[in-house]
């Protein structure tokens, strides 16, 4: 602190006897607006901005969207689940047995029986299975029901890998080019009447 | 009977419980002190009731942070306002280190005719001073402080202080020479 000269100590006296302006409402109001901003209180003021949802608002509304989601999912799987099981009954009611259950297990045991399971099986078919062109397969191959027709399984259809050229090998030519079995075979040109 | 401490002590309870009515209550009861330390930094009553409002909410925002025993709330509210009036001044004009003075010149200013003035008379000559030197004079003649202080205080050096305080005694001698004839 430094010492005060005479003039300054007269300066001071001075604008410590200042008139105050009576403003005292007009700026407790403009703090009040601020600390209602800055520092709410909790009795509910009327200037206080609405408070957003706390709570069991947020978690409740979390939680009802998530159960929802979960009842429409589980809903439509278990539409499609029909859908697939009516259709394929529908379709080829008789093949289902026959054609499908030998595409899956074609070398294992060509002659087991299908369940109502097999259309499901189809999608984890492995690409590698290698099917005889000869196999009962392409012999009923008319007899699958047309994948653009589908209505029951959408886009998630699942290839059909035996028809399809790209997923199976093509099988290596065996024997001369240009002979065909009909060349093998023993007909009996003419009987020797004599 | 409840004492005007009690009373304080009180309304610092409740402002620190964020009690609208504790906060208007620690406001008007310090409005007057207050408000003749925020005059003392402004042009006018606007200026001085931007220092206020400003100056308050940082008090209720910050009063878990005063310690009785380091001072009087008196001391702590008048820092809060001193500094708001300080900030409302440099964001008038910048504060420029490009003049110093290694001395102070102490021209002699006429006590006799300022005994005579009001004290709205002498504000208006000091109100008219340059920002900076009104933050200086008023730091320096009336606060008290020292010019290492006040450097500290406004961000400038020792010798741009003196700088100012020779610029408003300069200005004061003149204004009240001017007066006498």
């Amino acid at each position: 602190m430094i010492k005060k000269q005479t003039y300054e100590v007269t300066i001071t006296s001075k604008l410590e006897a200042l008139p105050i302006p009576d403003m005292a409402d007009a700026i407790w109001t403009r703090i009040e607006a601020q600390l209602d901003i800055d520092l709410p209180t909790n009795d509910g003021g009327g200037n206080n901005p609405p408070s957003g949802p706390t709570g069991f608002g947020w978690y409740g509304g979390a939680g009802l969207i998530v159960i929802a989601a979960a009842i429409i999912t589980f809903l439509s799987v278990k539409k499609d689940d029909q859908k697939t099981e009516t259709t394929v009954d529908k379709v080829n009611p008789s093949k289902v047995d026959s054609t499908e259950t030998r595409a899956l297990a074609p070398a294992k045991n060509p002659d087991s029986k299908s369940t109502a399971t097999a259309p499901f099986d189809i999608g984890i078919v492995d690409s590698s299975v290698v099917v005889p062109t000869d196999s009962a397969i392409f012999v009923h191959e008319p007899a699958l029901p047309p994948i653009k027709d589908s209505v029951i399984l959408g886009n998630d259809q699942p290839k059909n890998y035996f028809l399809s050229k790209d997923s199976t090998p093509p099988k290596k030519l065996r024997g001369v080019r240009g002979i065909t079995d009909s060349d093998y075979r023993i007909v009996p040109k003419q009987k020797d009447s004599t | 009977m409840v004492t005007v401490e009690q009373n304080i002590e009180s309304l610092l309870q409740g402002c620190l419980a964020n009690e609208r009515k504790a906060q208007e209550g620690l406001y008007r009861e310090f409005y007057g002190f207050a408000m003749s330390v925020a005059l003392r930094y402004s042009r006018d009553e606007h200026d001085a009731a931007d220092i206020m409002s400003r100056a308050f909410v940082k008090i209720f925002k910050s009063l878990r942070t005063y310690d009785p025993n380091k001072g009087s709330i008196h001391a702590w509210i008048k820092k809060i306002v001193m500094n708001e009036g300080l900030d409302h001044i440099k964001s008038r004009r910048r504060f420029s280190d490009n003049v110093e003075l290694e001395t102070v010149a102490e021209p002699e200013v006429n006590n006799t005719i300022l005994q005579q003035m009001g004290s709205e008379e002498i504000m208006n000559i000091i109100k008219r001073l340059p920002p900076a030197t009104h933050a200086v004079f008023i730091l320096y003649a009336v606060e008290g402080y020292n010019h290492r202080e006040i450097g500290e205080r406004l961000g400038i050096s020792e010798g741009t202080s003196k700088w100012h305080l020779s610029e408003a005694r300069k200005t004061l001698q003149q204004k009240l020479e001017h007066l006498k004839r």
